[in-house]
């Protein structure tokens, strides 16, 4: 008797997306924002004195923390002339009484590979410069990433998190004589990063584009990706994170948004990151591969 | 007989309140023949009894308290309603009708009601013209330790908040509170509002900032980023 | 590594410490914004986030009990939290430690307040720096009562060890690597019960007693200052409500 309806919510979220979008009319959020507004942004560095490099990230009522560490190991047999790069991402359940304890689920292991990408297809580490003996010695950077408090969108404070963690990280120095590679006491060196990554969340709701949803918003949008900038030019990473239709005709001023967003974000990290990371590209920073 | 405490000192678990056992009262418990408070909170010591208000905490379910519970299953004669803090109410779905007809009342409906009974056996709400479903507005949550504050004085900021924003209140004692207004604007002012009742710390002038935050929400000028 | 480093002539500590002082704390309740309560410890270089969701509904509902709340412990460690990286995933060591403090937690608690729910305790270990179970047990303590889950009392801990042969109170990770015994304790001191205890080595009878001494005394150090922290909390709340 009833007609099919595409992308129909249930009835409580039908509610919520009609008071929703009766807001974004007025150019407003439940919460006071504007449409294209992301929620306060603060960065902490080097709250884990054990990691090489960590970084606190809080995005309105979302907290994320990241830590690099650094290791030697073997390079991958298809690359033998670069280091390794790890990413793991976790959605802690202290963080979200909807996140469950356990191994990371298709979410938690979706966020780790978008950091992931946001970092290794920016190019932003050069994974280059970590090799000490080709096809044998390289430098292995983990980087991990937590969901610590959870209110929606944790793509973006976990790419800013992770970059904040990189730039600030200062790892072993390490020396190659005759294909020996060996510590070299008390020296620590900055990994060479050469871009800054950040990421926006973008939503959608019927002609409305938002940034940033909080975790209520969320389930009411009828379709979000988080995209990733490795510099002000330059897309890294696109993931559609959820399910629901994207109109064609609205994909341009979404990535347009998301780019606004991702500048605003990288200046405030650069501002952040001052005395402890310059965007060098041109200089070895690592200074790390064999003299 | 000694009491150890005053009424209203803020209390912490494990606390001495008195060596009365008999005086022992809510959210209390006797271990070496002292009363002592279970919680965080403030005492009060009332003749026979000294007990202690939770300063937050979960909902305990008590007969009578008017609830906002949402369906979540539908069964035969019965309808399950979600009130929150793991507890589930149960509401006798009314004799089915001749006509044989499905129930109007579907999954995720809010219903305003009152528990008819709370004990080992469940928590039971009461149907009937108790029982009303709220087909308009939307629901927001607070902590239900905070809840009573839109209730003293004689549901002073109850009704400050409805006067000015134009909506009705529902309020459950479980923390959800429906907001059922003339329109959105209306009932996110109403929302902000009990944002506030919630989240400040004390009732201290709090019905002057309840005020204030409804006319900004109500007569803002509304500006595009 | 000589262990007679650890202790020096004056009977002082590596770090300057005397044989019965804890290293430098502090504790905040209501640091998670999303958690029904939460809180965060530091103990020396160990820093710890504890929060509490619940009661909820039992999931998977077959674990509900129909006359007292579930209560589920997770004890885990951030991979950056320790000097050499430590593999994602729960470890033995970790799921042992979710036990020990959960049956700790449960000791006080009174879970039949709250039939056929669930309350979740996630511990975070964000840095590890010795005394991560005790530390864990009062923050998640601390989170429990921001939550207002009803309890008998607070509880607390503190692990006392026997470095270079002397007894010494609340372990540093360099003491802990060397020491021959390392005893963890947590306590309800207002009730004087015990509610977590392990030991790991050698202590004699009489050595054991005066490790259980000067845990007490630590322990009630740390149950002021988690006093303070929850007064803080609701410093300001106090008003006649109905």
């Amino acid at each position: 008797m009833s007609v099919f309806r595409l992308g129909e919510k249930p009835y409580p979220t039908q509610i919520l997306q009609r008071k929703l979008y009766e807001l974004l009319l007025q150019g407003r959020r439940i919460d006071g924002r504007g449409l294209l507004q992301h929620r306060p942004v603060s960065v902490e560095l080097n709250v884990v004195e054990k990691a090489e490099g960590s970084a606190m990230v809080t995005l309105g009522k979302t907290r994320v923390v990241a830590g690099v560490k650094y290791d030697l190991g073997s390079p991958y047999p298809d690359t033998p002339d670069k280091g390794n790069l790890t990413v793991n991402a976790e959605l802690l359940p202290l963080a979200s009484r909807t996140f469950e304890p356990g191994p990371p689920d298709e979410n938690a292991i979706e966020l780790s590979r978008f950091v992931d990408r946001c970092i290794r297809e920016s190019q932003a580490l050069r994974l280059d410069q970590l090799v000490y003996v080709p096809g044998q010695k390289v430098g292995v950077v983990y980087v991990d990433v937590y969901v610590l408090d959870f209110d929606g969108d944790y793509f973006a404070p976990a790419v800013l998190a992770a970059t904040a963690a990189l730039a600030s990280a200062r790892v072993q120095r390490y020396e190659v004589q005759n294909g020996v590679v060996t510590k070299v006491a008390g020296e620590r060196v900055p990994l060479p990063l050469v871009k800054l990554p950040t990421a926006a969340m973008i939503g959608i709701l019927r002609d409305k584009v938002i940034v940033d949803p909080t975790a209520l918003e969320e389930p009411a949008l009828d379709a979000s990706i988080v995209i990733g900038w490795g510099t002000d030019d330059e897309l890294a990473a696109i993931q559609k994170d959820s399910p629901g239709l994207i109109p064609e005709s609205l994909l341009d001023e979404m990535i347009e948004v998301s780019r606004n967003v991702t500048v605003r974000l990288r200046r405030t990290l650069m501002d952040r990151l001052r005395d402890v990371w310059r965007p060098a590209e041109d200089v070895s920073v690592g200074s790390q591969s064999q003299a | 007989m000694t009491e150890l405490v005053n009424d209203k000192d803020f209390v912490l678990p494990g606390q001495p309140l008195t060596d009365e056992r008999t005086k022992a009262g809510r959210f209390t418990y006797v271990h070496g023949g002292l009363v002592r408070s279970a919680v965080a909170g403030m005492v009060r010591i009332r003749g026979q009894k000294a007990e202690v208000i939770p300063a937050r905490g979960p909902y305990k379910p008590r007969e009578n308290d008017r609830v906002i519970g949402i369906v979540v299953d539908i069964k035969p004669s019965y309808y399950e309603l979600d009130l929150g803090w793991g507890i589930t109410g149960i509401l006798r779905a009314k004799k089915a009708k001749k006509s044989g007809k499905e129930s109007q009342v579907t999954i995720g409906d809010v219903i305003y009601t009152a528990i008819a009974f709370a004990g080992v056996k469940g928590v039971m709400l009461k149907g009937g013209k108790d029982a009303h479903r709220i087909t308009r507005g939307f629901i927001v949550t607070m902590s239900p330790t905070r809840v009573p504050r839109l209730l003293v004085r004689d549901r002073e900021l109850q009704e400050t908040i409805e006067r000015e924003s134009q909506c009705k209140l529902y309020i459950g004692m479980n923390g959800y509170i429906a907001i059922v207004g003339p329109s959105t604007k209306n009932e996110f002012a109403a929302a902000s509002a009990i944002r506030l009742v919630d989240t400040e710390p004390t009732l201290e002038g709090l019905k002057e900032k309840v005020m204030g935050v409804l006319r900004r929400a109500l007569w803002e000028e509304l500006v595009e980023e | 590594m000589e262990k007679a480093l650890l202790i020096r002539e004056d009977g002082t500590r590596v770090d300057g410490r005397k044989p019965d002082e804890l290293r430098p704390f502090r504790m905040e309740v209501g640091v998670l914004e999303n958690a029904d309560g939460s809180a965060y410890i530091e103990m020396g270089k160990t820093k710890i986030y504890a929060a509490v969701y619940g009661p909820k509904e039992a999931h998977p509902r077959h674990i509900a009990q129909p006359h007292r709340a579930i209560l589920q412990c997770r004890y885990h460690m951030a991979t950056f939290s320790v000097s050499e990286r430590k593999a994602p995933g729960m470890t033995r060591r970790e799921h042992e430690l979710s036990k020990v403090i959960r049956e700790a937690l449960e000791s006080v608690l009174f879970l039949e307040e709250y039939p056929r729910s669930m309350i979740e305790v996630f511990v975070e270990v964000i840095q590890a720096d010795a005394g991560t179970r005790t530390a864990g047990l009062t923050a998640a303590s601390l989170a429990l009562a921001d939550a207002g889950i009803p309890m008998a009392d607070l509880v607390a801990g503190v692990a006392v060890g026997k470095v270079a042969g002397r007894l010494v109170l609340d372990l540093s990770e360099e003491e802990d690597k060397n020491c021959e015994a390392d005893l963890p304790v947590g306590m309800a001191p207002s009730i004087n019960s015990i509610v977590l205890l392990q030991l790991n080595g050698r202590l004699t009878r009489e050595e054991f007693s005066e490790a259980m001494r000067m845990a007490k005394k630590g322990i009630e150090v740390l149950y002021e200052a988690q006093k303070k922290a929850l007064q803080k909390r609701f410093a300001a709340y106090g008003e006649v409500t109905d």
